[in-house]
C-alpha cells in the first residue's frame, strides 16, 4: 500500500492504518530503534509508542514523507527513553552516538543557547553544503543511526578509516555551529 | 549546548535529506556511486481524472436444441445494497469495506493456484495482437458450469477450480462474488452472471435456484435463435458492461440448437490512487513487435516496491479504494510468450495477486523511487476459450457422448434432445482502458530504457515501451484482469 493510502487510513480513523504502517515501515523503524536502544524489548515498546504517536498526530498531520515522519517519532521516543532510563539501563547505540555528537558542540557552547529550531536550520544548511556522498554518510550515521562498521563495509573501507571520515565531518559541523552561533 | 541538542537538531533536518539517504539501498558495496539518472523528487498532487475501466464477457453455450416461444426474464438477481462513501461520515463505509475484504480468506490462495494454472494458456499465442482476460470471470463461469454437470465432467472442473466438492465451489464463488461486488460511489466492480434458457425445455429448479442464490445469476427464458432473444442477451451484456463491449456483444447470438447459454460479465472502474500529471504526458515511441509506433506516454515518479525475476521486472500502481494494476515488463530480448512459458512470471502473479498486504511475499524486491512511463492504452480482445480449457483438462463437457449435464435438465427434456447437451463454445471478451481526461502534452521528457533484472542504486526508470503484461487486482488482491499490451 502506498504511503498516501496509509495516511488516508489514519485520517479515516481506520486501525488498519497501523497494520499497514507496520508492514510498510515497521522494519525500518525497528532497525532505527535497535541501533539507538540496543535492546529488543525496549525496541518493541518504542515501536508501539511510535504507532500510538502516529495515530495521535494523524489527523491533523499529513506528512509529505511518512517514513521521515515515523523516523522522527522513533528518534524522539528513543532519546526520551534514553533520558528516562539512563541510570537503570545502558543503551550502547545511543551512548556512542551522543558521545560522537558531543564532539560537534562548539567550544563557545556555554555562550550559545540556541533554540532547537536554529540548530536544525544550521545543520540543514551545512548538510546542503556537503557533496552528496558525504551528506548521505552523515545522515546515515546520525539520522538513521547506521553503525560505523556497516557504513565502512558498504564503502569497502575499514572501520577506522570510516571513523576518521566521520570525525572530519563532525569537526566541520562543529566549526559551522561555532561560526553560525557567533553570528546569530 | 550538548550532544543531545545536535541529535535533536539532526532529527528535524529536511525530508529530502532524509529521503536521499533512505533511498540508498543497504548491503551493497557500490551504494554511493552517483546515479546518472535524472531525479524527479516532486510528488504530483494536481487532481486529474485518470481512470481505468474494464469489462469482460464470458459465455458458455450449450447445444443442441430447437424450440419456440418469446423471450422473458424468469428472475433477475438482486444485488446486496452497498454502503455509499460519505465524506462526512465514512466509518460505516470503511467497516463495510473491511468486512468485504475479510471474505477473501475463503478463496484467496485458491485463486493464486488457478491463476498459475490458467493464465499462460489464456494469454499465450497473442502474436502481435493485444489480449485480455479475466481470471475471476473465467473462475465464476466454470464454477457455474460445475453446478450444471455431474460425474467426470464435474470432476474435471473441480480439479481445475482446485476444489474437492461442489459445496467448496459454492462457498468460494459466493465469497468471491461478494468480495468483488463494489458499487459504493468510489469504485465500480460488478461481476454479473446470467442464464439463458431454452423455453421448450424443463430445467431442474433446484439447480437454477442454486445458481441464482449462490452466484447472483439472473435467468431468462426464450426462443433460441430468434432475433428478439438475441437482442435481449446483447442488451443484458451492454447494460452490465456499461456499453464497453458493444462491438463484441453485437456478435453474440444463440442459435436455435442452444439449450442454455451461461454468460458472465465483469465491469470494473477505479481511479488511480495518485493520478498522472496531465502536463507530463507526451508522445513517445513504443517498440511493438510489428514495428515502432508513437503513442502517448503518461509519466509519474512514485515511491514503491520494485520487483524483479530472472527475465522480468515489475511494479504496481495502486487504485483508489481498491487494489492495483501490476505492470510486468520482460527484459530486453525476452518475448511475452517466452516469459509466460517460463513459469516464473505466473508464480509471481500467483504470489503478488494472492494478497493485499504490502509484503507481497516476493523475495526479489526493493523499495525505490520509480520513474514510471506508461503508454495510455485501450486494449480489447475476444477469443474462444475452448482449446485453452481442453488443454487444461476440461474435455468431457465438449463431447456430447461424454458430457454429463444431468443436474441441469429434467429427464423428459433430456429425452427430447436429438443429441445430449454439450458445450459448443466458450466465448470470452474483455476490454481494459487506461484513460486520462483532457490530456495535453506540454513537455517531452526522454527517459532511458530500464527494466533490467538488477535494479540500480536508489531509483529506477520503469519504461513500458515494449510489449508487456498487466494484471488488475481487486481490493483483496483478487486477479480481476490479466492481459498483454502489444499495441497500445
Amino acid at each position: 500500500m502506498e504511503d498516501n493510502e496509509i495516511i488516508r487510513l489514519y485520517h479515516q480513523r481506520d486501525e488498519e492504518a497501523i497494520a499497514q504502517t507496520d508492514l510498510a515501515h515497521g522494519a525500518f523503524c525497528r532497525r532505527l530503534a535497535f541501533h539507538l536502544l540496543s535492546n529488543r524489548e525496549d525496541v518493541e515498546e518504542c515501536i508501539n509508542d511510535t504507532w500510538l504517536a502516529a495515530w495521535m498526530r494523524m489527523p491533523p498531520d499529513w506528512p509529505a514523507s511518512l517514513r521521515a515522519f515515523l523516523g522522527r517519532i522513533t528518534r524522539n521516543l528513543s532519546i526520551s527513553r534514553f533520558r528516562k532510563m539512563r541510570a537503570a539501563k545502558r543503551y550502547a547505540g545511543m551512548e556512542v552516538l551522543l558521545s560522537e555528537l558531543d564532539e560537534c558542540v562548539p567550544d563557545n557552547a556555554t555562550q550559545l543557547q540556541l533554540e532547537q529550531r536554529i540548530i536544525s536550520e544550521i545543520i540543514t544548511h551545512w548538510l546542503d553544503s556537503l557533496d552528496r556522498e558525504e551528506r548521505i554518510l552523515f545522515v546515515r550515521r546520525y539520522w538513521y543511526a547506521d553503525t560505523v562498521k556497516e557504513l565502512a563495509a558498504e564503502q569497502g573501507m575499514t572501520a577506522n578509516q570510516m571513523a576518521r571520515r566521520m570525525q572530519r565531518l563532525r569537526e566541520s559541523l562543529r566549526l559551522t555551529l561555532e561560526k553560525e552561533g557567533v553570528e546569530i | 549546548m550538548k550532544g543531545e541538542d545536535i541529535y535533536n537538531g539532526m532529527t528535524d533536518i529536511r525530508d529530502d535529506q532524509v529521503a536521499e539517504a533512505q533511498n540508498v539501498p543497504r548491503q551493497r558495496a557500490s551504494i554511493f556511486r552517483k546515479s546518472p539518472q535524472k531525479s524527479y523528487k516532486k510528488r504530483w498532487t494536481i487532481p486529474m481524472a485518470a481512470m481505468l475501466a474494464a469489462a469482460v464477457i464470458a459465455g458458455i453455450f450449450l447445444n443442441p436444441w430447437n424450440g419456440s416461444l418469446s423471450a422473458y426474464a424468469v428472475s433477475e438477481a438482486e444485488y446486496p445494497k452497498q454502503v455509499r462513501y460519505s465524506v462526512l461520515n465514512n466509518d460505516p463505509w470503511y467497516e463495510a469495506r473491511r468486512e468485504r475484504r475479510s471474505l477473501s480468506q475463503v478463496y484467496v490462495s485458491t485463486l493464486g493456484n488457478f491463476m498459475t494454472a490458467t493464465v499462460p494458456g489464456l494469454l499465450t499465442g497473442a502474436g502481435t495482437e493485444n489480449r485480455v482476460c479475466s481470471p475471476i470471470n473465467v473462475y465464476m463461469a466454470l464454477s457455474m458450469l460445475a453446478e450444471l454437470t455431474d460425474g467426470e465432467s464435474r470432476k474435471q472442473l473441480l480439479k481445475l477450480l482446485d476444489c474437492d466438492t461442489i459445496e467448496t465451489v459454492r462457498t468460494r464463488a459466493n465469497a468471491l462474488w461478494n468480495a468483488n461486488y463494489v458499487d459504493d460511489g468510489t469504485v465500480t466492480s460488478i461481476p454479473a452472471n446470467s442464464l439463458w434458457l431454452n423455453d421448450d425445455l424443463d430445467f431442474i429448479q433446484e439447480t437454477m435456484d442454486t445458481l441464482s442464490e449462490t452466484y447472483f445469476a439472473s435467468s431468462y427464458r426464450g426462443k433460441m435463435g430468434t432475433e428478439k432473444f438475441n437482442r435481449t442477451l446483447q442488451k443484458w451484456i451492454d447494460q452490465n458492461t456499461k456499453n464497453r463491449l458493444k462491438e463484441q456483444s453485437s456478435g453474440i447470438t444463440m442459435d436455435q440448437d442452444t439449450v442454455l447459454a451461461l454468460v458472465s460479465t465483469i465491469y470494473y472502474r477505479a481511479k488511480w490512487s495518485n493520478e498522472f500529471q496531465k502536463g507530463r504526458t507526451s508522445p513517445e515511441v513504443f517498440h511493438a513487435l510489428d514495428g515502432d509506433r508513437t503513442v502517448d506516454f503518461m509519466h509519474e515518479t512514485m515511491e514503491g516496491t520494485y520487483y524483479w525475476g530472472e527475465k522480468f521486472s515489475a511494479a504496481c500502481k495502486y487504485l483508489k479504494n481498491s487494489g492495483g494494476m501490476w505492470f510486468i515488463l520482460p527484459d530486453e530480448g525476452v518475448s511475452v510468450d517466452e516469459l509466460l512459458s517460463d513459469g516464473a512470471v505466473t508464480d509471481f502473479l500467483g504470489t503478488v495477486t494472492g494478497s493485499f498486504s504490502s509484503d507481497k511475499g516476493w523475495a526479489d524486491s526493493k523499495y525505490l523511487e520509480i520513474h514510471l512511463s506508461l503508454p495510455k492504452f485501450d486494449v480489447v480482445s475476444d477469443m474462444d476459450l475452448t482449446e485453452s480449457l481442453r488443454a487444461l483438462g476440461i474435455t468431457d463437457v465438449f463431447d456430447p457422448y461424454a458430457a454429463d449435464f444431468s443436474p441441469m435438465l429434467e429427464e423428459d427434456s433430456l429425452e427430447k434432445l436429438p443429441l445430449p447437451p454439450f458445450v459448443s463454445k466458450v466465448m470470452h471478451a474483455a476490454r481494459v482502458t487506461i484513460d486520462e481526461e483532457g490530456c495535453e502534452a506540454t513537455a517531452y521528457i526522454e527517459l532511458p530504457a530500464g527494466g533490467a533484472a538488477e535494479p540500480p542504486d536508489d531509483e529506477v526508470d520503469f519504461v513500458l515501451d515494449r510489449p508487456f503484461l498487466f494484471a488488475i487486482t481487486g481490493d483483496d488482491g483478487t486477479p480481476l484482469f490479466v492481459g498483454i499490451v502489444n499495441q497500445p
